[in-house]
Order: structure tokens, then C-alpha cells, then sequence
């Protein structure tokens, strides 16, 4: 089984930047680039499967997404259980998708052409629970729309990226039946017919009661916090790849290589997934960015011993 | 105290231009830099007590921020860097390499200069052990819950000690992570308790934007050695007047005390520190009297604004404290 390695979501800025984004500099966009380059560099210098752009002009993972048609930008609400906070959308109108979202707020141009790239992408039923929904009578048809605006993005991306993440921590917490098979159809709709490959990454709760209904889920791997989270003995992968979230983005204590890349190689011996991928368990934003350019770097030694083992 | 309505800040107040120029200067002393704290102190304390409060403090004019300012004065902690707390906003968060340790009464000098200053009597905030350890990446304790307990029996314990020796007779807790984590609400209760055990002065405690709207706190608060909870609500409230629960929607958390029999003091929120927009007098009156309705004795109400006001201007947070007390005026002048 080949092992590859890649980091998710938004990356921490640079000390520079955040005392420039102070100041209000007339170069802050070029300071911003600047700042993003160097963040790819070290991805391509620590050999990551996958490059990322850092998405470090993002405030939060769905602001750019108040773009589409019908949403609105709300008050400051708490991400999950962390002490960083996002602007809740809110709706307002019927939510419709009018032009590309994602790629417009990426720098393409810095992401290096010899090297094969991912994206970010947020799943509807995380996107509509993290909204404050005042159009839609049926919460149903909001999840559904947010599909059909998100499958429209995928679309977009399917062409440049040969991977999406796509980010659903609030699938996590799904307990019934129904909303399960809203999640499902919702996230069918985003990647029916997607060149691209799809990982489901699931962070910010337990989603070990529910596992194995999401490995049925329309998606080529799940990704899964396995610094908080335990899989439930007896759960087989099959065709499902794992994203193994075995860096912890939550503190700022360093990783032994050896040691995780023995603990994830119990996990894989014990759920036989499809592939494997290396991965933070959620995004490194949460560390300051010494810190995640020490943990990229560990990922990618953890990557580098269990591909030695286990691709023999 | 026996007026009705008691008003108080709740701590932080933005700092001037002219205090970050000479504290952020290298070039200037050390002394130079004390006078120029004393002085931004004494400001506020005088600027807080023209508006009419009934408690003040200092403004947290020596503290950078609640959270650095205390990691920066107790053992075992070390800065680590900046962390994203909203859109270009970010807060320095620290590590825990050691075992936590008293290096001393790092709160004491101000409050001395406050007790020293202040004519009205002097409410002194102190960040709580289950907040410091939460805001922290914990790389030495076994636990979380380790580390919380070490805070509160070793650190925040020996420093209220010594402030109430001092003289403190209001200490206000703040806790703003107390509902961060709903199923460690039980910890966040016990190491509180730990904390304000044997410490001779009023105790209060300050919890905002919960997420929740206080849900999780209950009943485990039931428990807490508190004599108040000075709460954020006017965030969420309408800008109508009125003292029908559709006008004061953002004071339903009140209910929690009635649900759960809790009849202790409760400061209430009645002003939004995070817009510009100034309450009027009538509005705030509105909510003060709903919020006696709601507790069912106006004596239980103490009147505060959401939280600090160090993200306004000073001249937006003087003239919102300055309604704040004319809005208690109108509200002493209502039949209850």
C-alpha cells in the first residue's frame, strides 16, 4: 500500500503577517502572497503527496461562500468547542450558486506546476448546520440546495485538484437515521461524477457510533481524528481510503514519528483501508505557525516510516 | 449594598494611543512607563466613576490582555505565539511545560492603587483556572483536569488569599471557557470552588458568549461558591422598548435561575460591547426591570454591560456606561 501525506483547511499566518494585517499596509495583499508562498514551499520541501494553497486570506472556512445567492453574513459565533469563531451565515433567500467561489479566492499561480494539488470544499450538511436558516421552511431543502451550489463548486475544481476535502465535522453528531440519509444524499449530489478524488473529513466530535454507515457514504476516503476518536473493532474499510488524522492541529506538543506511525499502522492492520494518506487531524490554524511548520514536517516523517514498512 | 440596581463595569476598557506610544517605546524607561500606568489607571478610575458606577476598577490598564498577562506572572507556562480568535484578530496563547506555580500576588499593586483611588468601592477581576488551562496547550499534566486543579488550589487560590487580605472585598472571576466544553462542566464547577475555598470577600463570576446561552452551566452551578453571575444578554435582545418576552428575547437565559430555584445576585448584561450603536436610557431601564420580573426581586439585579468594553472606542464606552447608569436612575424611579 503506498502511504501519501497532506495537510487541510487554513494554515496559521506568519507573526509577520498578522502585525501587518494591523497596520493595514498598502502591500498587504503582496505581504499575504508572500506569506502563502512560503507556506507552499515548505509543503513541496517536506514532500507532501498533495500542495494546498494555505488559504491564509480566509477568516473562516465558510466565508467566502457568503457569496452565493440568497446568504448573508451573521453575527460571530464559536467554532465547535474551540476558542475561534466564525461569521454564521445567514439565510435569507433561496440559496442558488451564480458564479465559481472557491477558485476565485485561491492563488493558483503559487501552487507549484510539477506537483499535484488539493482543495478544500465545505460539505452542505455541516454548511447548513452551521448557518442561521430564515428563508427555508424545511431545513431539508436548504441541506439540498447548499448541495446543489456545492456540486456546482466541485464541478469547478474537478479539473485543477486531484483531491477534495471535503470538511464535515458536523456529520459527527448525526444520530438519526433520517438526517443521515440527508447527509448521504446531500454529499452524493456534491460528488456524482467528480474526476477528482473525495475524502470526507470528520473532526470536532465522535463519529465513531455512525462509522459504519459512512463507509457507505459516496466519497473515495473518510478522514478521521484519530488523536480524540477509537475505531470501533471490526470495522472494515474495503474500498474506502483513510486520511489518518494522527497529528493533533490542537496542541502545540510535538509528535513522535516512530511512535504514531506505529500506532496508525495498528489502525490500518485492523480496518484494511483502500489507500492511506498522513494528515493533521484538523486544521493547523490552531497552532501558532512555528509550531505547524514543525508538525507538517512530522507528518511527513510518520508518512515516510510507514510507507518504508508497508510498501515493503 | 442596599441601593437598588447597583451598577459595575466588568473589567477592560480600551487603551489610549498616547499609553501604547510610550509603553511600546523601547527608548523609554522603565519608570517613565510605571508613571504613564499609574496615570492611565487613575484616568479610569475617575472616568468610571463620572459615569456613575457603583464599582470600578483600574480598567485593566496594566494588563495587556486577561489571558497573557497572567501566563507572563505564573510558573510553568511559556508563550507560544499568535492564534486566530476571530476574522484579523488574534490572541497569544501559552504552553504548559511545567508544573504550574505561585510566583506571587501578580494582581496585588493594582489593586492597591485602585483601593488607594477609588471612591466608590473597588471590583477586582481575576482570570479563573479553567480558563487559563483551557486557552493553554497543555504539554506537561496528565489531564486537563490536572492542570485546572494545580491552577486553582496552587495559583488562583493564594492570589484571591492575598488580595482579600489586601483589602479586596469584590473579587469577580472571569470565565469566559466555563461552557466552552458543555461535558466538562462539572470540572470547570469543582475547580472553581477549589479555587475561592477559605478567601474571606465577596465572590462574583463572570461568564460570556457561551454559545449555548448558559444551558450547559445548569445544574451543576447549583454548586459553585458564588454569590453572583454577572452575564452577558444584550447581544441577543432587541432594540425595542418593552417588557414583553418578545422585545426582551435576549434575556430568556434569566429563566434558567427560576427553572432551576437559583436565587442568587445576577449581573445583567444591558449593553452590547461588540457595536457602536449607544442604548438609550429608556432601553436599558427595559431590560433591567424585565430582568427583576424575570428574577422576581429587583434586588437580585445588578447592572453591568456584556462584558469588558476594550473593543469600542473610549468615547463609545464611556457614553454607553454613562447610559448605563442613567438607565438605572430611570428604572430606581419605576414601580416595581
Amino acid at each position: 500500500m503506498k502511504v501519501g501525506c497532506y495537510i487541510g483547511g487554513i494554515y496559521p499566518r506568519s507573526e509577520k503577517l498578522i502585525e501587518a494585517t494591523r497596520r493595514s499596509p498598502p502591500n498587504l495583499a503582496e505581504i499575504f502572497r508572500r506569506d502563502k508562498k512560503r507556506a507552499i514551499d515548505l509543503q513541496v520541501k517536506a514532500g507532501l503527496t498533495y500542495v494546498s494553497d494555505p488559504l491564509l486570506d480566509w477568516s473562516d472556512m465558510l466565508r467566502p461562500y457568503l457569496a452565493l445567492k440568497g446568504v448573508e453574513q451573521g453575527a460571530l459565533n464559536r467554532i465547535f468547542e474551540q476558542n475561534t469563531f466564525y461569521r454564521m451565515p445567514v439565510v435569507v433567500d433561496r440559496v442558488e450558486w451564480v458564479e465559481p467561489i472557491t477558485l476565485k479566492n485561491l492563488s493558483l499561480d503559487l501552487l507549484p506546476n510539477r506537483r499535484e494539488w488539493k482543495v478544500d470544499l465545505p460539505d452542505p450538511y455541516t454548511f447548513a448546520h452551521l448557518s442561521d436558516n430564515r428563508y427555508y421552511k424545511d431545513h431539508r431543502d436548504l441541506v439540498l440546495d447548499l448541495a446543489k451550489a456545492l456540486a456546482k463548486e466541485a464541478e469547478t475544481l474537478q479539473h485543477h485538484f486531484k483531491l477534495i476535502q471535503i470538511n464535515a465535522p458536523s456529520i459527527c453528531s448525526i444520530r438519526s437515521r433520517d438526517e443521515l440519509e440527508l447527509a448521504y444524499e446531500a454529499l452524493k449530489t456534491v460528488t456524482k461524477g467528480i474526476l477528482a478524488k473525495t475524502y470526507l473529513h470528520l473532526y470536532f466530535g465522535d463519529p465513531a457510533p455512525i462509522l459504519s454507515d459512512l463507509l457507505d457514504f459516496p466519497v473515495s476516503g473518510l478522514g478521521l481524528d484519530l488523536v480524540n476518536i477509537k475505531i470501533p473493532e471490526g470495522l472494515r474499510f474495503g474500498k474506502m481510503g483513510l486520511a489518518a488524522g494522527c497529528v493533533d492541529a490542537g496542541n502545540t506538543k510535538m509528535e513522535k514519528p516512530k511512535k504514531v506511525a506505529e500506532e496508525v499502522k495498528r489502525v490500518v492492520d485492523a480496518v484494511e483501508p483502500s489507500e492511506l494518506y498522513i494528515c493533521p487531524n484538523y486544521d493547523l490554524e490552531y497552532v501558532p505557525r512555528a509550531y505547524a511548520n514543525r508538525k507538517v514536517l512530522r507528518l511527513s516523517k510518520i508518512a515516510k516510516l510507514l510507507g518504508e514498512e508497508m510498501e515493503g | 449594598m442596599n441601593k437598588l440596581y447597583p451598577t459595575q463595569e466588568i473589567g477592560s476598557l480600551k487603551k489610549p494611543e498616547w499609553f501604547l506610544k510610550i509603553i511600546r517605546d523601547k527608548r523609554v524607561s522603565e519608570e517613565a512607563k510605571k508613571a504613564a500606568r499609574d496615570d492611565l489607571a487613575y484616568l479610569n478610575i475617575r472616568l468610571l466613576e463620572d459615569c456613575g458606577l457603583d464599582y470600578v476598577y483600574d480598567g485593566e490598564a496594566r494588563r495587556p490582555e486577561m489571558y497573557e498577562y497572567v501566563v507572563k506572572n505564573v510558573g510553568g507556562f511559556k508563550l507560544a505565539g499568535w492564534v486566530r480568535s476571530f476574522d484579523n484578530r488574534y490572541y497569544r496563547k501559552a504552553r504548559v511545560v511545567d508544573r504550574v506555580t505561585y510566583l506571587g500576588p501578580y494582581h496585588l499593586d493594582e489593586f492597591k492603587f485602585v483601593a488607594q483611588h477609588a471612591r466608590t468601592m473597588a471590583k477586582i477581576p481575576v482570570t479563573g483556572p479553567y480558563t487559563l488551562a483551557d486557552w493553554s496547550y497543555n504539554e506537561y499534566y496528565q489531564s486537563k483536569e490536572d492542570l485546572v486543579f494545580d491552577l486553582a488550589k496552587n495559583v488562583i487560590r493564594p492570589l484571591l488569599i492575598d488580595l482579600a487580605s489586601a483589602g479586596a472585598k469584590v473579587i469577580q472571576i472571569d470565565e469566559p471557557a466555563a461552557t466552552t466544553h458543555p461535558k466538562e462542566t462539572r470540572m470547570f464547577v469543582e475547580a472553581f470552588n477549589e479555587a475561592v475555598a477559605g478567601v474571606e470577600a465577596k465572590i462574583t463570576v463572570h461568564i460570556c458568549y457561551s454559545g449555548n446561552q448558559y444551558r450547559s452551566l445548569f445544574p451543576d452551578a447549583l454548586d459553585m461558591k458564588c454569590s453572583q453571575f454577572t452575564l452577558e444578554f444584550a447581544n441577543r435582545d432587541t432594540t425595542r422598548l418593552g417588557l414583553d418576552k418578545e422585545s426582551r428575547v435576549g434575556y430568556q437565559a434569566l429563566n434558567l435561575f427560576k427553572e432551576y430555584g437559583d436565587k442568587r445576585e445576577v449581573g445583567v448584561g444591558v449593553v452590547d460591547v461588540h457595536v457602536d450603536n449607544i442604548e438609550p436610557p429608556e432601553l436599558i431601564r427595559d431590560r433591567i426591570l424585565y430582568a427583576a420580573k424575570v428574577l422576581e426581586d429587583p434586588k437580585r439585579v445588578y447592572v453591568n454591560p456584556d462584558c469588558g468594553l476594550r473593543t469600542r472606542s473610549r468615547a463609545v464606552a464611556f457614553a454607553k456606561l454613562r447610559n448605563l447608569c442613567l438607565g438605572s436612575e430611570l428604572a430606581r424611579s419605576t414601580n416595581f
